[in-house]
């Protein structure tokens, strides 16, 4: 560390003395000093900008890769066999409480219950139990299903165009970007900077939302069981039918980029003879942009989309500001308390 | 620990003193120097645009590699990989002194509320029958009101039953992969992502702006979400006796719903974190069996880089400096001499640079692929998000 730092100086103090002369020494006579200055400046900027280029175009091809992983990636779900073990855990933990819940209810059945109604409500919770307890114990089949039909569909609705034309599109538009960033940085050495981040930023989000995708299909699908049970039973039917919701939407969410390449395959078709004149690379760079939107499109989550909804989820989120949702809502919900009329009939002698 | 920060002040004031004599120097020394180097610089001086560049790369090379690499990254971005088991199954105590005494308070607060709510229902049964189901609404808050104060005296043991679960819960699910794993993914995600920082901020600052500013965030925003968690089960558990009653009275039923809920859903938000990791180190690799194309980036490419612009940039600068320290041997020599202490110059400059660079390169691995770098960003992104939709999608579930 010590050398290190002495070292560190030392540079530091050749560079102070190269510099020294540097304004000091600014005026020449000599035509070549001029000449040789002004050569050796230009080759030192283009160094930098060559070094900027260089390392944007390592990160651009980078990323550029998802179009190539893209179809795959769209079908692919995670295998049953890694999902097993831990629908294992959840099976296991929710178990012993779908046993006790049926054990009470049948001792209820047999010893407590009085009127008829109460032990046909009994058995319909025991009728619901068992229904619970046999999804639940065939839930990774269940998984196995649901993926099946979503990747199967994904991969259907992907056949019906050439998926290639709107790849071939958006990598145009990913190309586009980055050859107006090139020419731009050789002129300035900032120039075109947003560019490139608007280019790496959108291919990077496209690979995150997929690998978002793939990782809630298998949590979702981890939670089977446990929504099952939440859905079951009638305390926390609304939580066990929210992830159910999510279970179906993060695993069908591949329908919406199929749909999407599809459509997009197709309007580049199409488009050109109608309006011959328009810039393709603005009909790429939507596309891309479409790309990106369409899930939320098409599964009508529309709400998740935009930093400035998703900042609104966070508002909401925090129950702090709640407090006045909360307050608002029991001021306009709240019904005045009402008192049911009873009529009091005389009887019948009176 | 005061040994290393009397270096960093050390270091701090040296660069100081440096930069100093830097700006002095060229408004007091410039006519001297002039007349020294005058001859020389006519001809040869070029190397000044050079040296701008050069500082400029010395500048951005010491970002990386000493500030954000010697600093940041073990200090701030390591600090959640490796301590993320404690942060996670961290919990509140009810029976923390300053919990304890802040639950008692507004126990005591409630008191007087709760014999007046019991003594007007009381009386309205009484003395004020005005009809059959009125009044058997009133029994009703009668017993919901006992039934909340014996909730209310038991605070203590509820609490601790739910923050005990939920600490259970979490162990198990964090038993169901090693935490070794765990450690590797989470300081895998921040190795790469600033190892493509490395590569981009270098040349150009902004280049690396989105990487810096995810270090920031993969640094900061998971314990802000473990602390707004903590923070929040602090505020609910003192509020929990306010709650019970509020859920007890039917004209606040709505405002008691919500206060215990959200108390419900922070406690067990802890489960679903350790699910998302345990989760994403389980299913979330086997993603790479579906990736066609695993583009990688190869950090040759990085010191290659690096290598380069100390030759093109710290060489030529380092030329000079050798090539004006030995002017009188160059006076002696002619042009030979001239030309050996540019090389001696250049020669100190790299070797210098790539000794400095040493233990950087060291760390360095050889590549980073493209599944891995996005994987990790995506755990990262996942522990940010996946409590805020947890948070504000569950509601509505107490009866």
């Amino acid at each position: 560390m010590k050398k290190n730092d002495l070292i560190l100086g030392l540079v530091f103090l050749l560079l102070l003395i190269a510099a020294l002369p540097q304004v000091s020494a600014s005026k020449t006579d000599s035509p070549l000093g001029g000449f040789f200055r002004m050569i050796s400046g230009e080759a030192a900027k283009m160094g930098r900008k060559g070094a900027s280029l260089y390392s944007a175009r390592l990160i651009h091809n980078f990323y550029l890769s998802i179009f190539d992983n893209m179809p795959t990636l769209i079908e692919a779900n995670p295998p049953i066999w890694s999902i097993k073990h831990f629908i294992g855990f959840f099976i296991n933990l929710i178990q012993p409480l779908y046993t006790a819940a049926i054990m009470l209810t049948g001792f209820y059945i047999i010893f407590v219950s009085q009127s008829p109604l109460n032990r046909a409500r009994a058995k319909k919770w025991f009728g619901k139990l068992i229904i619970g307890l046999v999804l639940i114990s065939v839930s990774p089949l269940l998984v196995e299903l649901l993926y099946f039909v979503s990747s199967t569909l994904a991969s259907q609705i992907m056949n019906l165009a050439d998926v290639t034309v709107a790849l071939g599109s958006f990598r145009a538009a990913s190309q586009d970007l980055f050859s107006i960033f090139r020419n731009l940085i050789i002129i300035h050495r900032d120039g075109g900077i947003e560019l490139f981040l608007l280019d790496t930023v959108l291919l990077m989000a496209l690979y995150l939302i997929i690998f978002i995708r793939y990782i809630m299909a298998g949590l979702m699908a981890v939670l089977l069981p446990v929504t099952l049970l939440f859905y079951s039973w009638d305390l926390t039917r609304s939580m066990g039918k929210m992830m159910f919701e999510q279970t179906i939407i993060w695993i069908f969410l591949p329908l919406g980029w199929a749909v999407g390449l599809v459509t997009t395959s197709v309007v580049l078709a199409s488009l050109p003879p109608v309006s011959p004149n328009v810039p393709m690379e603005f009909i790429y760079m939507t596309s891309l942009i479409f790309m990106f939107a369409v899930p939320f499109m098409v599964l009508g989550v529309m709400n998740w989309m935009g930093l400035s909804i998703f900042m609104f989820e966070v508002v909401q989120a925090a129950p702090l500001s709640s407090g006045s949702v909360i307050v608002s809502e029991t001021t306009i919900d709240r019904k005045p308390f009402e008192e049911e009329e009873v009529v009091v009939k005389p009887p019948e002698d009176y | 620990m005061s040994r290393n920060k009397k270096k960093g002040v050390c270091n701090y004031h040296i660069a100081l003193v440096l930069l100093l004599i830097l700006v002095l120097s060229t408004n007091t020394l410039s006519g001297k120097v002039t007349d020294y180097f005058k001859s020389h610089d006519e001809t040869y001086g070029g190397t000044s645009r050079f040296i701008e560049a050069g500082i400029g790369y010395f500048f951005r090379m010491i970002l990386v590699v000493k500030i954000v690499h010697g600093g940041f990254i073990p200090k701030y971005a390591m600090s959640f990989p490796n301590n993320y088991h404690a942060a996670i199954v961290s919990n509140p105590s009810p029976n923390n002194p300053g919990v304890f005494q802040l639950l008692a308070h507004f126990i005591s607060i409630l008191e007087p509320f709760f014999i007046l709510s019991i003594l007007l229902t009381g009386f309205y049964i009484l003395f004020m029958p005005t009809s059959p189901a009125s009044r058997s609404k009133a029994k009703n808050i009668l017993l919901r009101l006992l039934v909340s104060m014996v909730v209310v005296s038991l605070s203590i043991p509820i609490l601790n039953l739910l923050l005990g679960l939920s600490t259970e819960m979490t162990e198990s699910v964090f038993s169901l992969v090693s935490g070794e794993e765990i450690e590797k993914a989470l300081g895998g995600a921040v190795g790469d992502l600033f190892w493509v920082y490395a590569l981009t901020a270098v040349p150009h600052t902004d280049l690396g702006l989105p990487y810096l500013t995810l270090l920031f965030a993969m640094a900061f925003i998971p314990y802000i979400v473990i602390g707004l968690r903590y923070i929040l089960i602090t505020l609910f558990m003192v509020l929990f006796p306010l709650g019970v009653l509020f859920y007890a009275l039917p004209w606040f039923k709505g405002i008691g719903k919500k206060m215990l809920e959200q108390l419900i859903v922070w406690i067990f938000l802890q489960v679903f974190i350790a699910l998302i990791i345990v989760v994403f180190i389980g299913i979330g690799i086997t993603i790479e069996d579906h990736v066609v194309m695993n583009s990688e980036i190869s950090f040759t490419n990085l010191r290659g880089m690096y290598d380069v612009l100390s030759l093109l940039t710290v060489a030529p600068s380092a030329a000079e400096s050798g090539w004006k320290l030995l002017a009188p041997i160059s006076k002696v020599f002619g042009f030979w001499g001239m030309i050996l202490g540019g090389a001696i110059g250049s020669a100190v400059g790299v070797a210098g640079t790539e000794i400095m660079l040493n233990n950087f390169y060291e760390a360095m691995p050889a590549t980073v692929n493209i599944v891995d770098f996005v994987l990790g960003t995506t755990i990262y992104a996942m522990l940010i998000i996946f409590p805020l939709i947890w948070s504000h999608h569950l509601h509505d579930f107490l009866p």
